[in-house]
């Protein structure tokens, strides 16, 4: 029986529970000391090899621009944050998380339009060259086209073709990009929009249908920004020759930086 | 208050859950019955494989239920040659991934519930001739029915929150699969989209609670009922 109820501060239980609990939660803060990265998830296999190829190999984490954003927002103790698109970098901006001036467009990317393996070529690109190949009851799979970057830019380029408004009632939308390619994989969609460099990074999976020409390409712009004072040094060595060399050769394209 | 997208994403997820509910509830019953009654070889193996989608991260569930029941899954196939039914990216298949998302938890509280149930008075039903499905439906059930009432309600908030298994397995289409879960998730994925996002998190609290005090409304009548024989 405890009359005081401070008495249990002193408890032993208590206080090796306390240790126990702050080392526990100290353990990842000792983890950032070589840099964290945050990054959009289609950029998983190229950030890695650039990861690796530093000096001091930071530490990667990737996920959905929207949730990363939201994230840093709340504190998380990212160095480096590589989006999909600017949307979210404009919001990060806007409320302060960037350090002045170390936001940059490093690189891009570009829309394909992809079958499952075996897929033929489109002959042409019209509605109903499209609906043929999506049958009675297929689907384009696309990135949700308001929330996954992927998918605006699918919107966006289905717009500027004017074949939106039909193809809409035969999309399947996913959360993220890697979703499109897997259902475009297995057959289960016989059309998708992904990124010319997932198409790299998981060769097999897929095969391009139709080569949406330089001309019609939405800008897809992917935006880099330091969060910490020791991230600038960190995006300085992402952003370096040989990094971008990386990343061009994980089909991402690199003549599109600003 | 809320747009036509959120009207349909809210009947979308009442419809799926409520078919998922529907459907896995005999299913679930006669699998407790089983576990808790019956010895077998395997029992223990059936029911690990019952409990997987809880420890699974429901986007392997999902990616499985795509490989099996897609339009190219051997499960599929059959279902759609012979019953005509397809779940690729339709609502079905939203209500199949609900409904096997809550089934562990129908089937942990339902099994657990007629295990409470005395034997003996199952015997002695039995002895005094009632065949085994009328000790069944006549002593077991109504005995265990608060559990069974217990799961059915846990299954169905489970299958109201199902996210990660749907949109791996279904997608994210508007009126077909966009349920509840799903666009809340969507509209967080763009700025400044937070007020109808709430809106939608309000209507989702709204259905569980009215779930969960119906059931226990339902529960209070229940054991007015069965209290006199003891019941749980």
């Amino acid at each position: 029986m405890i009359n005081n109820p401070f008495q249990i501060l002193m408890s032993p239980k208590l206080a090796t529970l306390s240790v126990l609990l702050s080392l526990a939660v100290a353990g990842p803060v000792r983890a950032a000391e070589t840099g964290l990265i945050f990054a959009a998830a289609s950029l998983s296999e190229a950030l890695s090899e650039v990861a690796n190829s530093l000096d001091d190999v930071p530490s990667l984490s990737f996920g959905g621009s929207g949730a990363i954003a939201r994230q840093i927002d709340q504190g998380a103790p990212a160095d480096v944050i590589l989006l999909a698109s600017p949307i979210w970098m404009d919001w990060l901006e806007q409320r302060g998380h960037l350090q002045a001036g170390s936001r940059q467009a490093p690189f891009g990317n570009r829309l394909v339009l992809i079958g499952p393996p075996d897929a033929n070529p489109l002959t042409e690109l019209t509605q109903n060259s499209l609906k043929d190949r999506l049958g009675r009851t297929g689907r384009l799979a696309i990135g949700e086209h308001r929330a996954v970057p992927a998918g605006q830019y699918a919107a966006t380029w289905l717009q500027s073709k004017s074949l939106w408004s039909a193809l809409r009632p035969h999309l399947a939308e996913t959360e993220n990009v890697r979703a499109v390619l897997a259902l475009v994989a297995r057959a289960e969609a016989p059309l998708g929009l992904v990124y010319a460099s997932d198409l790299v990074a998981v060769p097999n999976a897929a095969s391009e249908v139709w080569t949406i020409p330089q001309s019609e390409q939405p800008e897809i712009r992917y935006a880099l920004a330091a969060i910490s004072a020791k991230g600038i040094a960190m995006a300085a060595q992402l952003t370096s020759p040989e990094a971008l060399a990386i990343f061009a050769r994980y089909g991402f394209d690199i003549e599109a930086a600003e | 208050m809320l747009d036509d997208a959120g009207w349909n994403a809210l009947a979308l997820s009442l419809r799926v859950s409520v078919v998922a509910t529907l459907f896995a509830l005999p299913l679930a019953i006669w699998l407790a019955w089983l576990l808790a009654r019956r010895d077998f070889f395997g029992k223990s193996l059936l029911s690990a494989a019952v409990h997987l989608p809880l420890v699974l991260p429901p986007v392997v569930t999902g990616y499985l239920l795509l490989i099996a029941f897609g339009r190219n899954g051997p499960l599929g196939q059959f279902f759609e040659a012979v019953f005509g039914i397809s779940f690729a990216f339709r609502w079905t298949g939203a209500a199949l991934a609900a409904g096997i998302m809550g089934f562990p938890l129908m089937v942990r509280a339902i099994r657990l519930a007629i295990e409470a149930v005395d034997p003996r008075l199952e015997e002695a039903a039995a002895t005094l001739g009632a065949p085994r499905w009328a000790v069944f439906a006549k002593v077991t059930l109504p005995l265990a029915l608060p559990g069974v009432l217990a799961g059915t309600v846990m299954g169905f908030a489970k299958a109201m929150g199902e996210f990660g298994a749907t949109i791996t397995f279904v997608a994210n289409i508007p009126g077909e699969t966009q349920t509840l879960p799903s666009a809340i998730y969507a509209l967080l994925q763009i700025p400044g989209q937070e007020g109808p996002a709430a809106q939608l998190v309000l209507w989702a609290v709204a259905v569980s609670v009215g779930a969960v005090l119906m059931s226990e409304w339902l529960a209070r009548r229940m054991a007015a009922r069965i209290g006199a024989h003891g019941g749980v």
